[in-house]
């Protein structure tokens, strides 16, 4: 018993960046816009936090600088995808390679082989209270403190995109961006918004994953996880609460990736051990298979007539 | 159109149809500037970099290896874009073409020399379609978009191949990193030494290229192609049928890319190792790219690509440039080239349009 609540617990901690980045995709796929940037947002985020950390002392600034990291690359992704009408695939795909590069060269440049030294990160913090409940206690309410900024985060985003103005704006725009524009609406810069709050939350997740989880950054440590997160935003058909429950699964997956490898008397190579979150990732879009409809105006460029 | 030929756009759209060499050329740029951190002069960069991909006998050698694979992924790709398959697991499927023909050479050893090459080149193809046969089949079954399960598939290829070399096909002989046995000669391509340990997949790669180039363009199943992926209504209509095709071309662009895994495996190493591919397929997506997805373009950018690359890593000796710059300039390149193309149609749009409003003025 005791080992099941340790394991949803830390499948809860290890979803959470996973879930932050399928939030973001919402928002930018709501919009019509296919959100490939979305590793990209995270993996910048991920170096300049810790960075920033490391600087600074500070884990709090160095989340914040990330999310800001985030939304800045989300922002130059969108000057070529949303206003310029390139191929939204293959552009993402590029950012992905250029900060891969960036990252991995800055690494190099300022810390040679070494690697960047460990951070002081953020550790468990247990609501009084909350926390003695048993098992929800445990499970829920003794977790690193950004944890429970994203419980808030979900619900808020899921209002904010189905119950006011400018979510139904988002909508219409990526369901059909000429109806939008006759009633008034901006197309080009809801989307570009839209894309930018996008990063903002892949940024928050990469900051997530590197100042609360792995309190370093090594060479391309995002690992797919801004895909996880297309994946899982595509199971919840786009909608935030339904994307937790897709971020769930993969944080079940992963969190098994780490348990195994704990136990010695399961004799399983650690690179099987390391395919579960991918199989995962393969059997959540198998079972969803095209049973959801994507926004009409997905990945199709607008230009004002 | 006369109108504006020496119009602005007119000039603009002309420069643009230049935009894979642009392209080239500004993100070699974009990492020559980056570079001032490590305080080096850009003219030393380029002067470096020329040297290093083609300044000696090795050098070319090298460059020319590294080109083969990526013609042959390049090639592929063009064809599977062309057809509307917008395959982004290259990199699994050459590392699954690796592991192809290693299984072949390490389980099979036995074959006698004119047939052991064959055997396991065939290896590798079976083992690169059917691993993109793995995303044709959910798009078939589910109707899953190719693009998220090839990206999925890449991590798990790749994982997949060092899993066996540790487990099941481990060498009996230690040494310092996980490696099969060694392969039989019969297995192994012709290499040159004097040149740069080139090998004879450049021949095949060539075939395949020139092979890709006729079938795209001569060939009527290539018009057919073609017309699947650009409009598959046109292509139901003139009695084609478009699914038919795009199963085809994934698993062609998968069988040609494990081809290339195969290649380069028995080219340049005498066993399978992991990590032996690494970014090999990613990088050939972007040479198809700098072709304009058409084989005859494929040629030169693999060789620029080959001599980047090459090029990269001599530098990485010599001057401490790390190696994860081409991992920049790739992606710098590529922004270029697809922005580039993005513009093209954009200018063509205006044209139009300022002529339709004179109508309604009228």
């Amino acid at each position: 018993m005791n080992e099941l609540v340790l394991y949803l617990s830390s499948a809860i901690r290890l979803s959470i960046p996973i879930l932050l980045a399928a939030i973001g995709v919402c928002f930018s796929e709501k919009a019509g816009v296919y959100c490939m940037n979305a590793d990209s947002s995270m993996l910048s985020s991920c170096f300049i936090s810790i960075v920033v950390t490391l600087a600074t002392g500070n884990p709090w600034l160095g989340c914040i600088v990330g999310i800001l990291v985030g939304g800045l690359c989300a922002a130059l992704f969108s000057i070529f995808a949303v206003k310029l009408g390139a191929n939204q695939c293959l552009v993402g795909l590029a950012f992905n390679f250029m900060v891969i590069g960036l990252t991995s060269s800055l690494l190099r440049l300022f810390w040679n082989t070494n690697g960047i030294p460990h951070i002081a990160g953020l550790d468990e913090v247990a609501i009084p209270g909350l926390s003695t409940i048993p098992i929800i206690g445990p499970i829920f309410f003794n977790q690193p403190i950004l944890t429970y900024v994203v419980y808030f985060i979900v619900p808020i985003s899921w209002y904010v995109m189905f119950k006011t103005t400018w979510g139904l704006k988002i909508r219409s725009v990526g369901e059909n961006p000429r109806c939008a524009d006759t009633l008034g609406i901006n197309v080009i810069k809801t989307r570009i918004v839209s894309v930018i709050v996008g990063g903002l939350f892949c940024g928050f997740g990469g900051a997530v994953l590197s100042i609360q989880q792995v309190q370093t950054f090594t060479e391309e440590m995002s690992g797919a996880r801004g895909w996880m997160g297309i994946i899982a935003a595509y199971f919840g058909g786009w909608s935030p609460i339904g994307a937790a429950g897709a971020s769930f699964i993969f944080g079940l997956a992963e969190a098994l990736e780490k348990r195994i490898q704990l136990l010695d008397f399961i004799n399983l190579s650690s690179y099987v051990i390391q395919m579960f979150p991918y199989i995962a990732a393969l059997i959540v879009i198998l079972l969803t298979g095209s049973s959801r409809r994507h926004p009409a105006a997905m990945a199709k460029f607008y230009e004002k007539q | 159109m006369q109108k504006y030929k020496f119009s602005r756009q007119a000039i603009i759209l002309k420069i643009l149809k230049f935009s894979p060499v642009i392209g080239a050329f500004l993100g070699l740029v974009v990492a020559a500037l980056f570079l001032m951190l490590w305080k080096i002069n850009p003219i030393e960069f380029f002067t470096e970099l020329i040297k290093g991909a083609i300044g000696s006998k090795t050098a070319i050698g090298s460059t020319l290896n590294r080109a083969t694979p990526y013609m042959i992924v390049g090639a592929a790709t063009a064809i599977a874009y062309k057809a509307g398959a917008q395959n982004m697991g290259q990199e699994g499927q050459v590392f699954m073409g690796g592991l192809g023909a290693g299984m072949v050479a390490v389980l099979l050893p036995h074959i006698p020399s004119p047939f052991a090459l064959a055997f396991a080149l065939i290896g590798s193809m079976v083992f690169g379609a059917l691993f993109a046969g793995i995303a044709v089949l959910f798009r078939l079954v589910k109707g899953v978009n190719e693009i998220l399960s090839t990206l999925i598939l890449n991590y798990i290829g790749t994982l997949i191949v060092s899993a066996l070399i540790i487990g099941p096909l481990k060498s009996s002989t230690s040494s310092s990193y996980p490696h099969t046995d060694s392969f039989g000669k019969q297995f192994l391509l012709i290499q040159w030494k004097s040149f740069g340990y080139l090998h004879a997949g450049i021949f095949i790669a060539l075939l395949v290229v020139a092979g890709a180039s006729y079938f795209l363009w001569i060939h009527p199943a290539g018009l057919r192609l073609r017309m699947a992926g650009s409009s598959p209504l046109a292509c139901r209509t003139a009695g084609g049928n478009p699914k038919k095709i795009f199963v085809r071309a994934m698993l062609a662009c998968g069988a040609l890319s494990g081809l290339a895994g195969g290649i380069e495996l028995l080219g340049k190493y005498n066993n399978l190792r992991s990590g032996y591919a690494t970014s090999l397929g990613w990088d050939a997506l972007i040479v198809a790219l700098l072709a304009g997805l058409n084989p005859n373009g494929v040629i030169p950018a693999a060789v620029f690509f080959g001599a980047l690359y090459t090029g990269i890593n001599s530098m990485q000796r010599t001057l401490g440039v790390p190696s994860a710059l081409l991992s920049l300039i790739k992606g710098c390149i590529m922004v270029f080239i697809i922005s580039g193309t993005a513009l093209q149609q954009y200018m063509k749009v205006k044209p139009k349009m300022v002529k339709k409003e004179v109508a309604i003025n009228e």
